[in-house]
């Protein structure tokens, strides 16, 4: 099968879990390894995504959302924090192949070159998770979906964009 | 004579000759090459009269060969879609294409609407102003608007697609002409990320058309290796056919695809949003023309235009050429003319002395020189026939002695070269006139721009490559903004200036109108009539005589225009000032900045979780606040109303199922949760016990209503808040803003989880036997789960969340599921529920369902005025222990009168008629009518048979069973005031 530019609904069963920390705690949670501004790091089975000074999207394919939210608990024992999954709620598409980053900045004019990105993208509010210059995890409200795909859709209409392939698995 | 027209040459030009490419122009079938523009197929083919004037509706041919054309707007149709105003200068020639005049009638050859012409003197400038004020400008002006205007707009639908893109980089260079080339190249070699815009398709800019060789060699070979460097980097970006249009703060420019027309796959056009650290202007330079008696008639055309049809596309602009200046640069003209075997009658040249070198060439070529003389009029209607000569005295200001006419098809004029300082100046650039080098140039500027080659007035081939160079290395050395930014021009490289002399206008020998301004028909004695007028500043010049305005932005009149000012004014062409150069630099469809916002995608709607089944079952969605809601769901021949009043009786009767997931969901956790609700909400929180839920209303610091809902205590230090769904996030916002900004000291972290948990809600007396059903760890009897309680659990095998609270008035459940599980539960609701009559319920239903028990719905019931003692909270706060927000704008005396509108329910008396949201309670019967108020929610209520409303009335508490009339459009109708509770008041059904 042809590779295809977008792909929708993509690692379905990939736990999502939301850390905030109470803002004493922000220090500790970086000095505790998790990601700074703009940075995205993957420590094990688990990649922790920068959203804010106290916020981090926490992901993982091999772990369950449940495990994770123990393992914030173990980290942040009698720390102010709170981690939620929120598995059902955020949705994935991949942007990945040369001409990701030229439809990227279709939608946003921010620099895609941090490899964790706050954005909002063609109207919605995105996280966008760089893998490589080319590759790109893009997490977003599960209700916005059908117009990300319809967006996604029209500009890919775009002949500079010579990879016309959007698939979606409904 | 060439297959694509009389005027083709043998050889010579840039062209793919081996490609023919037919059109049509007014119907006449023509061809031309591949490579042409539409300007240059016209001219191959013989075409002098392209367009009429906009005024006087005089013959026009095409004047220049670029962005610059004020006559060659042409309506051009390809595969289908025409475009108006399409400038003919610009155009690719596309096979196929369907090209014609505007703004003529019958024929652009003979317009009966040239009458105006005649009437000239009936029409100077704003004339409009003067004559069109009795009985009022209202009378004349659908008429004079049919008239006016230069193009017809297409019709039927737009089947372009509209696409923007954005772009970030180091560099930006905005030109590709040699400076540009030269900029970008030694950009790129530092390491910059640099992107290059040219608007034409072909990069070398002015080079392209002329014979110049560029460091020994010719420019072709010089472009041809930059453009091969350029190419190979991976750092380099280069977009052709690409008008850079706007130049904003913080170095944002955006830009045109002009190729809109030339993809297969239909027309296209991409706005471009450009952010760069540095950017490097290298936009060249415009020719001026002289101001003579008829300078506008077809034939007439800048002299480096005629170069470049002559050197670019192989066209001779005529048979017979004369060559008119005030500087050395047209002699090029005449050279290059002569040297294609095209005859150059004369070159007259304003000037007494010439430089040694052009006097040896035209010496050397037998080229006959009227030196001290000017062209001062012209004959011809659809083509130039000749020219009178005048020699004049060294100011330029008196004629000398009898003139001569020379006869030819093509005058060649120019007034030297003006920098194209368009986007300097709207970078918030300052510019000013040079009186040595008698023309406009960049002075300083706050961002950081550089401005190189011809448009600093850098004229010199050399000397444009050398400072676009420089202006190359120093931008990519200073990316990170280390180097200082550069606020001036650089000076430096200015170098000849073509021995310009500025006499620009020639004397006059009769009354005869001089073109300023040939788009607008704007004529040397407009400018002297708003002189006399008083409109002497240059933008009252500009608004009165509309010099400079519309599509080309006086790209070739401004410094005309400035001459004649100053000539009549005495004033220095300095001192005057310019008018201010604003976005566009030229124009941009709307379709093009607004690209993919619009139609589905304008906003983006949302999608509940079962949105799958609530439309294929028949569900009607309407926009509720961005999300896409069932308003209800039809079944086989019912209307809306039917369906409502359906849905309604089934929750009151049976058994409701609504999803209302959209409602904002926010977690509180922390030591200091409790005291902070405490504080947001007017309730009291912290008595508030794990398991229990409590109705909340949210204020303002103004004391104002913005939101309520539910808030449930999960353990003592986490909770969860529900607010009304078009909340969501504001509440979310409003919350944390809140915590970091005020009570940073408070232990607490928040988390919106709207998006994660679906909402569906069972409404009815069966709710409870349904649930029952499920496999569950929950205690759904009476006694275990009481009204306004929480649960968490699992039903059916799924995480659950369950509040018993009601908005119907019916016993409720609000079930929480992730909502990747909430489609599938929706159907496990519906098969197990059929038994007990299950019916989903759309919103519409559901609101009625409320109003009926006189529940308040924030937004629709209440305003930016309505305080809780308003909606009757009075009782609530005077519970309320410690402070909230917005309780010391309670105490105030204002806010506490009982005169204020107040939440009042309402019940129409005169049978039959309906009650509307909006209408408003009057004061009756009155001399004069005044609103005391107005119906919030209205709607027939089928549990009641009756309409019903709820709304907000002065002094609304006290006026319990009063009866009031209630104004809508026209109509009225008497309502009873009552309380706001129709329906089953003292709360039996929803606790039970």
């Amino acid at each position: 099968m042809a590779k295809h530019l977008v792909e929708f609904d993509a690692h379905s069963r990939r736990a999502k879990v939301r850390l905030r920390t109470g803002m004493s705690v922000i220090q500790e949670a970086t000095r505790r390894g998790l990601p700074g501004p703009l940075e995205a790091k993957t420590t094990g089975e688990m990649t922790a995504l920068w959203l804010g000074p106290d916020q981090w999207l926490l992901l993982s394919d091999h772990l369950s959302a449940e495990k994770l939210i123990a393992m914030c608990a173990t980290e942040f024992a009698g720390l102010s924090h709170h981690a939620v999954d929120v598995s059902a709620g955020l949705s994935c598409a991949t942007v990945d192949g040369e001409r990701a980053p030229t439809l990227l900045s279709m939608g946003a004019s921010i620099d895609w070159s941090a490899q964790c990105i706050r954005a909002r993208f063609a109207a919605v509010p995105v996280v966008a998770h760089r893998h490589a210059n080319t590759s790109f995890d893009l997490y977003y409200d599960r209700s916005l979906r059908e117009y990300l795909r319809q967006w996604m859709c029209h500009s890919l209409r775009d002949p500079l964009l010579t990879e016309t392939s959007c698939r979606s698995s409904r | 004579m060439s297959s694509s027209g009389a005027y083709r040459l043998a050889q010579g030009g840039q062209l793919d000759r081996s490609r023919s490419l037919s059109f049509t122009f007014n119907g006449r079938l023509l061809s031309g090459h591949a490579g042409d523009t539409l300007a240059s197929a016209l001219l191959a083919n013989g075409i002098s009269v392209v367009a009429r004037s906009f005024k006087y509706h005089r013959p026009r041919g095409i004047f220049s060969a670029g962005f610059e054309e004020p006559n060659a707007l042409l309506r051009v149709e390809i595969n289908g879609a025409a475009v108006p105003l399409v400038r003919a200068t610009m155009q690719p020639l596309v096979e196929g294409m369907v090209v014609t005049s505007e703004n003529c009638f019958p024929s652009v050859d003979f317009d009966l609407a040239r009458i105006f012409d005649h009437a000239h003197a009936l029409l100077p400038a704003g004339f409009y102003n003067k004559t069109f004020k009795w009985p009022g400008w209202h009378t004349y002006e659908s008429a004079i608007r049919r008239m006016a205007g230069l193009g017809t707009l297409p019709t039927g639908e737009d089947k372009t697609a509209f696409f923007r893109h954005n772009l970030r980089c180091d560099v930006l260079v905005v030109g590709a002409g040699i400076a540009g080339l030269s900029a970008a190249l030694e950009a790129s070699r530092a390491g910059a990320r640099v992107t290059l815009i040219e608007q034409d398709a072909e990069l070398g800019g002015r080079a392209l058309c002329e014979r110049t060789p560029i460091d020994g060699r010719s420019s072709q070979s010089w472009i041809g290796e930059v453009v091969g460097e350029l190419k190979a980097s991976s750092q380099v970006t280069i977009l052709r056919r690409t008008l850079v249009a706007g130049y904003y703060d913080h170095n944002v420019l955006t830009a045109l695809d002009l190729s809109d027309n030339e993809h297969p796959t239909g027309p296209v056009q991409r706005f471009w949003t450009i952010r760069a650290t540095e950017v490097i202007l290298a936009t060249g330079a415009i020719e001026q023309p002289l101001m003579f008696a008829h300078n506008d008639r077809p034939g007439i055309m800048l002299a480096g235009a005629v170069r470049a049809y002559l050197h670019r596309y192989g066209v001779a602009a005529g048979r017979r050429a004369v060559v008119a200046t005030n500087n050395d640069d047209a002699y090029r003209t005449a050279f290059d003319l002569h040297d294609a075997g095209v005859e150059v009658a004369a070159i007259v040249d304003a000037r007494e002395r010439v430089t040694a070198e052009v006097e040896e060439e035209a010496k050397r070529r037998g080229l006959k020189v009227l030196r001290s003389s000017m062209v001062v009029d012209t004959r011809g209607t659809t083509t130039l026939r000749a020219v009178a000569v005048h020699a004049i005295s060294s100011d330029g200001f008196r004629l000398r002695d009898n003139g001569v006419w020379i006869s030819c098809d093509t005058l060649a004029v120019s007034s030297g070269w003006n920098p194209t300082v368009h986007l300097y100046s709207q970078a918030g650039g300052r510019v000013r006139y040079d009186t040595s080098l008698a023309c406009i140039v960049p002075d300083s500027c706050r961002q950081r721009v550089r401005i190189v080659g011809a448009a600093n007035a850098e004229f010199a081939a050399l000397s444009a490559i050398a400072s676009g160079a420089r202006a190359g290395r120093e931008a990519a050395c200073s990316p990170r903004e280390s180097q200082p930014v550069p606020r001036g021009a650089s000076s430096e490289y200015r170098t000849a200036t073509n021995g310009i002399q500025p006499i620009r206008r020639a004397p006059q020998t009769r009354s005869a109108r001089q073109w300023v301004d040939l788009l607008h028909d704007v004529t040397a004695s407009d400018i002297e009539l708003a002189a006399r007028e008083n409109y002497a500043a240059v933008e009252h010049l500009k608004r009165y005589t509309t010099n400079g305005m519309a599509v080309d932005q006086g790209k070739t009149s401004n410094l005309n225009a400035l001459s004649v000012l100053s000539e009549v004014t005495g004033r220095d062409i300095g001192a005057l000032g310019t008018t201010t150069y604003r976005p566009q630099f030229m124009p941009v469809t709307f379709g093009a900045i607004s690209g993919d916002a619009r139609g589905d995608l304008y906003a983006p709607p949302r999608h509940m979780p079962a949105h799958q089944w609530h439309v294929t079952h028949a569900a009607q969605l309407d926009d509720y606040g961005g999300w896409k809601r069932p308003a209800c769901y039809l079944r086989a021949g019912e209307n809306r109303d039917v369906a409502i009043n359906r849905e309604v009786k089934a929750v009151r009767s049976a058994l409701g199922l609504f999803e209302g997931s959209p409602l904002g969901k926010i977690e509180v956790r922390g030591r200091d949760a409790a005291r902070f609700l405490h504080r947001i909400y007017l309730n009291n929180v912290t008595s508030l016990q794990p398991g229990k839920v409590r109705y909340g209303l949210m204020l303002n610091e103004n004391g104002i209503v913005i939101d309520d809902g539910v808030f449930a205590c999960l353990s003592p230090e986490h909770y969860l808040v529900s607010t009304t769904s078009g909340n969501a996030e504001r509440i979310a916002g409003w919350l944390d803003e809140w915590h970091q900004c005020e009570w940073p000291e408070l232990d607490l972290v928040l988390m919106p989880v709207t998006s994660q948990w679906a909402v569906l809600t069972l409404a009815g007396a069966s709710a409870r036997a349904l649930l029952q059903q499920f496999p569950s760890d929950i205690d759904f009897s009476a006694a275990a789960f009481p009204h306004m309680s929480f649960r968490e659990g699992r039903i059916g095998g799924r995480r659950a969340r369950v509040q018993r609270v009601s908005f119907t008035g019916e016993l409720s459940y609000e079930i929480s599921v992730p909502a990747d599980e909430a489609e599938e539960l929706w159907q496990e609701l519906m098969q197990r529920g059929a038994q007990f009559g299950i019916t989903p319920i759309g919103l519409e239903a559901w609101l009625i369902l409320r109003l009926e028990k006189g529940f308040l719905h924030v937004g629709s019931d209440t305003d930016g005025t309505t305080n809780p003692l308003d909606l009757g909270f009075g009782p609530m706060i005077q519970k309320k222990v410690g402070d909230f927000v917005g309780r010391r704008s309670l105490m105030r005396a204002h806010d506490q009168a009982t005169s204020r509108r107040q939440f009042v329910g309402l019940e129409v008396l005169t049978t039959g008629s309906s009650l509307v949201a909006g209408a408003h309670i009057i004061t009756s019967p009155a001399p004069m009518k005044r609103s005391e108020g107005f119906v919030t929610s209205a709607g027939f209520s089928p549990t009641l048979g009756r309409f019903i409303g709820l709304g907000l009335l002065e002094g609304g508490h006290a006026r319990i069973d009063e009866t009031v009339t209630v104004f809508d459009e026209g109509r009225t109708v008497q309502a009873r005031i009552v309380k706001p509770a129709f329906f089953d008041p003292s709360g039996e059904r929803m606790n039970g």
